[in-house]
């Protein structure tokens, strides 16, 4: 039989065949792996009798047609058409790995918020959370009368410790081991004596970052927290600050960002002001250069603090701070394990 | 807390006062934060000054349920009869009438009506009905002399703004707890004039008899104490501006001599009480210096402790001390003369017997915020004054006594050239800056080498050094108007703490490559958990006032809280692999401590899902990566675990020891034995390791020392071998390790297998030989070598192969 011939009663049969089942037939019939016309008809040939250029325009015309007839089964499975099928594997089982694991969400944002300090040149230090007074509070400036010192709104521990109430409580540690310049976070679990409701719990998380060299300015603190805030939200954020009191800084500031719900025009989640507090922060106060053994007079520097456990809650839209510290795998499982 | 617009704004002059909503967001931007504000609307229309000519009592009228028939002049010649209910109405008094037309609060019209059977088109107000504020327990009592007839608008403002400040935000400025704080702030901001208060000079009567004033030594008792006595006085009402003002901002107005330390309280923040004159001799400020009662004026008895700071009357408590003043000296309606108190009490002691007694009045508030020392005379000179504007013929009777144990300069800062504005970052001129002092009361004077020498007012307790005044210029310039500009720094590389990165990388891990959900766990121990468990872990570090007495224990063990939740969630899944990274903390002598992470792991399920050695060796799978990726390159073995007294899960039957080559302890990993299982439910199984991240000291970026791979193939043969069921295949694993053979590249377990075709009592292990050599490929009679050598070593050790 002739190449041409060949194509010919496929065409034919090819017209023929209505049903599923009757094309099925003739793909077997024409392409099947031992028996198919098509598929075995180089066998039949001898090749060896012929000319060079013979031999590629019968290459050529055979793959043709062999492209013809794949294409005309191609309804079915390109995998039967190419008479490489795998009959025993369902592609549409479903996975047979186990459930992924997951982060938990402070984790993601603490490792997002890290990622973006280190590439500013940030070191990380998340110190401890079980601390001294002295790291806690003496160090950063707070009077000894202050209320923050008061039972009910730190753990003291039997032994005069006390679980660390911010990450503040980190500044002093870190100016002292590394001296200026400095630039560190320390992200990291803090405790308050706090009775725990959807928005208040006794365990939490902050982010705490300063900043230490020469000359350093409020234009400059502006500067950086505008860049680090573009970077956690991924877009161009509006920026404002307003006077806030904080006894580790002097001055100190409530930065307020342009609600990214309305734009500013105000919205409930803004309390309708278009602004939402974000970070408190301020030039680091020269007593706690002082008791960091930096020099105030040779250096400044500015310091802020963002809630971690916060903006876990509003980046994921987390309703009730409980679910954090719930361990329950339902919330758990919904977040990513790689960030 | 809540202040008035229309009061802080009365003391600017020369000034153009932005929309309430825009004023209000100047003071968020430059001195306290605003939390909103709220319209404050008096309902005046057809409101009008009368005076009550005659009450008589009507029939309906019963004691529970007052009801007088009232006749009152509302000038021009016109009288009005209409009902009232109010206990204090009387002849005589004059009070604010509405007349039809009005539309008083709530949106109650006054019409021409039948009430109780009289036609009545007037009614008597509430200041509630005025829309004044929330009182209404009776008809408003205003000064005699006012005119009847007089529209209530032509004395107070028909609108008002209430401005809603966070009080974290005015924590350490103790003059804005005062409506002229704000004014002198407005002015700065605004660029306006601030009027000084109208005071009575007192000091014109420094001839007369002194009071008899002490004060306790004690650095944190009294500050200071000032004191006048006043005589002709009557509790006549206040008058109507300041009921007004008094009512907007939530006090109750009661008489002109206790309205006015009220009011002073508001305008300054300088806490004042006014004693009875007739009870009180001479004063002294000490503790209470015993446990005992008080009986505070609002008729309370108070459980007072030693170190209560008190105002005493000779050996008679009269007042606690910047807090509230006590019943029996207080101003009754026949007070005719009053020993006026303005004083100033160290913070944290008012503070804290506000505290302890839950009484936080506006009074201890504001003393908790460190008032100034020069507010105590300011305040009765204002005192006084109001007192003669509200129409009281007052007789001062003594000296304006003050006593200031330790009194304090203000604070003189000494400016370098250029600091304020480098500070900053924006070139902001010389003559800025001290405008904008000078604006808020500093004095600012030329030092010595271009230096400026600024000396706070003394109502600024809060400014102490330059930085200080930083904050000043730069709020009142305006942050909004600071050039944002990045630090120009020097670029070092980043200092990586290792023991955070490998945190982070086991993290990451046990997540992504191992599939564990992530929990976070309390730092303490529940320790009724722990008695179900039967754990009992003994040193630990503890809480003195934890959330309850079974949370004070830290945990020096993560395992407890993750089988707690395990067991939490095992009502919805029947398998969960939970992991947390977390701080441990164990105490280290009396006074020290020691804490590191941990990874603690939890792998649970239903034994339907599989066998509990399958489970255990996936544990060690994970374990393994762990110690590969987290200790990168330490070697380690499993041992058998130490019994321990605290954890019943660390036992050698059940339980192996991660070890270092060196003898140092990572942690451990088990399963818990059947037991230990009853809290998790029927066919739970439970496995778990805990590793210290501490304990790891790999490079955090692994070490590799490549070898090139041979370019000959080289071949692998398998091997099934009989070994005894009993025994551990730890044994078996031992004597292939000993078997040396030139060939070994290595060697790895396949399988195990037990059942039919095995002779009774025996498992049989595969395992397969990597075989080959560096520079050839090896022969067929290498390796029939290989299996002989193989045999042979077996049979040594009385094995044979399947």
């Amino acid at each position: 039989m002739k190449l041409a011939e060949l194509k010919e009663q496929f065409l034919h049969d090819l017209a023929e065949a209505k049903s599923a089942e009757a094309r099925e037939e003739l793909r077997t019939k024409y392409l099947g792996r031992k028996q198919g016309l098509i598929t075995n008809f180089q066998k039949s040939v001898d090749m060896r009798a012929m000319s060079v250029e013979a031999r590629k325009e019968f290459g050529k015309l055979f793959n043709q047609l062999k492209e013809l007839a794949e294409n005309a089964f191609a309804g079915k499975t390109a995998g039967e058409a190419a008479g490489d099928i795998r009959p025993e594997i369902d592609l549409t089982m479903p996975v047979s790995a186990m459930a992924p694991g997951s982060l938990h969400p402070v984790s993601l944002v603490q490792l997002e918020l890290e990622q973006l300090f280190t590439d500013m040149g940030f070191m990380v230090d998340s110190g401890y959370e079980v601390e001294t007074e002295f790291n806690n509070f003496d160090g950063p400036n707070i009077p000894k009368d202050h209320p923050a010192r008061e039972a009910q709104d730190t753990f003291w521990l039997t032994n005069g410790l006390l679980l660390r109430t911010h990450t503040t409580a980190n500044q002093v540690r870190v100016m002292r081991r590394f001296g200026a310049p400095l630039r560190a976070i320390f992200p990291g679990r803090c405790f308050r004596a706090e009775n725990l409701d959807a928005s208040h719990e006794n365990t939490f998380y902050q982010l705490e970052g300063l900043m230490i060299d020469k000359n350093i300015t409020i234009a400059n603190l502006i500067a950086v927290m505008k860049t680090l805030l573009s970077g956690v939200f991924h877009k161009e954020v509006t920026v404002r600050l307003r006077p806030g009191f904080f006894p580790f800084t002097e001055p100190g500031f409530e930065l307020d960002i342009e609600c990214l719900i309305c734009g500013g025009s105000g919205c409930p989640t803004c309390k309708r002001s278009g602004w939402v507090e974000l970070l408190p922060c301020g030039l680091i106060h020269p007593n706690v250069l002082k008791n960091g053994l930096i020099d105030p007079n040779e250096y400044s520097g500015f310091a802020f603090g963002v809630g971690l456990t916060r903006l876990a809650m509003m980046k994921y839209g987390i309703s009730d701070i409980r679910y954090l510290n719930g361990g329950d795998i339902r919330v758990l499982s919904q977040f990513p394990a790689m960030l | 807390m809540k202040l008035s617009l229309e009061w802080m704004t009365s003391y600017l002059k020369d000034c153009t006062l932005p929309a309430p909503e825009a004023l209000a967001l100047k003071l968020t931007m430059a001195t306290a934060e605003v939390e909103g504000v709220e319209h404050l609307e008096r309902h005046h229309k057809n409101v009008v000054i009368g005076k009550v000519l005659s009450v008589t009592p009507h029939a309906e009228s019963r004691p529970d349920h007052p009801l007088s028939i009232v006749e009152a002049d509302i000038g021009g010649g016109r009288t009005i009869k209409t009902i009232c209910g109010a206990p204090n109405v009387k002849s005589g008094l004059t009070t604010a009438i509405a007349l039809t037309g009005a539309e008083l609060s709530g949106g109650q019209k006054v019409v021409k009506e039948e009430r109780h059977g009289l036609m009545c088109e007037a009614m008597l107000c509430s200041l509630k009905e005025l829309g004044w504020g929330d009182f209404h327990y009776g008809v408003i009592e205003l000064p005699a002399d006012l005119k009847p007839g007089t529209p209530l608008s032509e004395l107070v403002p028909d609108d008002d703004y209430l401005i809603e400040f966070d009080n974290k935000s005015l924590t350490h400025r103790a003059d804005l707890w005062g409506h002229y704080g704000f004014a002198r702030e407005l002015a700065a901001i605004l660029h306006g004039q601030l009027s000084p208060l109208d005071t009575y000079d007192l000091k014109q009567h420094d001839d007369l008899p002194a009071l008899d004033i002490t004060i306790d030594d004690d650095p944190e008792g009294g500050r200071g104490y000032s004191g006048v006595r006043l005589e002709n006085l009557s509790t006549a009402p206040s008058p109507a501006i300041i009921q007004a003002r008094l009512a907007a901002v939530g006090s109750r107005p009661i008489n002109i001599l206790v309205d006015l330390t009220n009011y002073l309280l508001w305008e300054l923040a300088q806490p004042m009480h006014s004693f009875d004159g007739r009870k009180i001799d001479r004063v002294r400020v000490a503790p209470f210096g015993h446990e005992g009662t008080f009986m505070t004026l609002d008729d309370e008895e108070r459980k007072m402790i030693k170190s209560d700071l008190m105002i005493f009357n000779g050996e008679e408590p009269v007042a606690i001390a910047g807090v509230m003043g006590g019943h029996d000296s207080q101003v009754f309606d026949d007070t005719t003369s009053l020993f006026l108190e303005s004083a100033n009490f160290y913070p944290a002691r008012v503070r804290r017997t506000a505290l302890r007694l839950a009484l936080r009045t506006d009074s201890s508030l504001r003393f908790e915020k460190n008032q100034p020392i020069c507010n105590m005379e300011l305040a009765l000179k204002r005192y006084v004054k109001l007192l003669m504007d509200g129409g009281q013929k007052v007789k001062v009777a003594s000296k304006m006594t003050t006593i200031i144990p330790r009194p304090k300069e203000p604070a003189k800062i000494t400016l370098e050239p250029g600091y304020i504005k480098n500070k900053v970052g924006m070139d902001i001129s010389e003559e800025t800056i001290n405008s904008i002092l000078k604006s808020l009361e500093f004095q600012v004077e030329v030092g010595e080498g271009g230096t400026t020498i600024v000396t706070a007012p003394q109502h600024r307790t809060d400014i102490a050094i330059a930085q200080d005044l930083v904050e000043e210029v730069a709020r009142v310039y305006g942050y909004d108007n600071i050039t944002p500009a990045m630090p120009k720094v020097e670029q070092t590389p980043l200092k990586h703490l290792i023991e955070h990165d490998r945190l982070q990388i086991v993290r990451r891990l046990m997540a992504s490559a191992h599939n564990f959900n992530e929990v976070h766990a309390y730092s303490w121990f529940d320790d009724e958990w722990l008695k179900e468990l039967k754990a009992a872990p003994k040193e630990t570090l503890k809480i003195a006032n934890p959330c309850a007495g079974h949370l004070a224990r830290l945990r020096t063990s993560l395992i407890p809280g993750l089988l707690a939740f395990t067991n939490m969630n095992r009502h919805h899944t029947d398998t969960l692999r939970l992991f947390e990274a977390g701080k441990v903390y164990f105490p280290k002598g009396e006074k020290d401590w020691q804490e590191h992470d941990n990874l603690g792991a939890v792998f649970f399920r239903l034994t339907k899902n599989g066998s509990l050695s399958d489970l255990f060796a996936e544990a060690k799978g994970v374990l393994k990566s762990v110690m590969e990726n987290g200790a990168r390159g330490e070697e380690y073995e499993l041992v058998p675990a130490e019994k321990s007294s605290e954890w019943p899960w660390i036992d050698p039957a059940i339980c192996l020891a991660v070890k270092g080559k060196d003898g140092k302890l990572y942690g451990h990993i088990g399963h818990l034995a059947q037991s230990q299982l009853a809290p998790f439910g029927k066919g739970a199984e439970v496995v778990w390791f805990e590793l210290s991240l501490a304990a790891m000291s790999g490079p955090i970026y692994p070490e590799v020392h490549f070898k090139a791979p041979a370019n000959v193939p080289g071949s692998w043969l398998d091997f099934s071998v009989l070994f005894p069921a009993g025994k551990p295949y730890g044994e078996f694993s031992e004597i292939i390790k000993k078997f040396e053979n030139p060939l070994t590249k290595g060697w790895q377990f396949v399988s195990s297998y037990t059942g039919k075709g095995l002779p009774e009592g025996m498992v049989s292990y595969s395992i397969r030989y990597w075989l080959g050599r560096a520079d050839r490929t090896i022969s067929g009679e290498e390796i029939t070598g290989f299996h002989q050598a193989l045999l042979k070593h077996l049979e040594e050790h009385k094995l044979t192969l399947r």
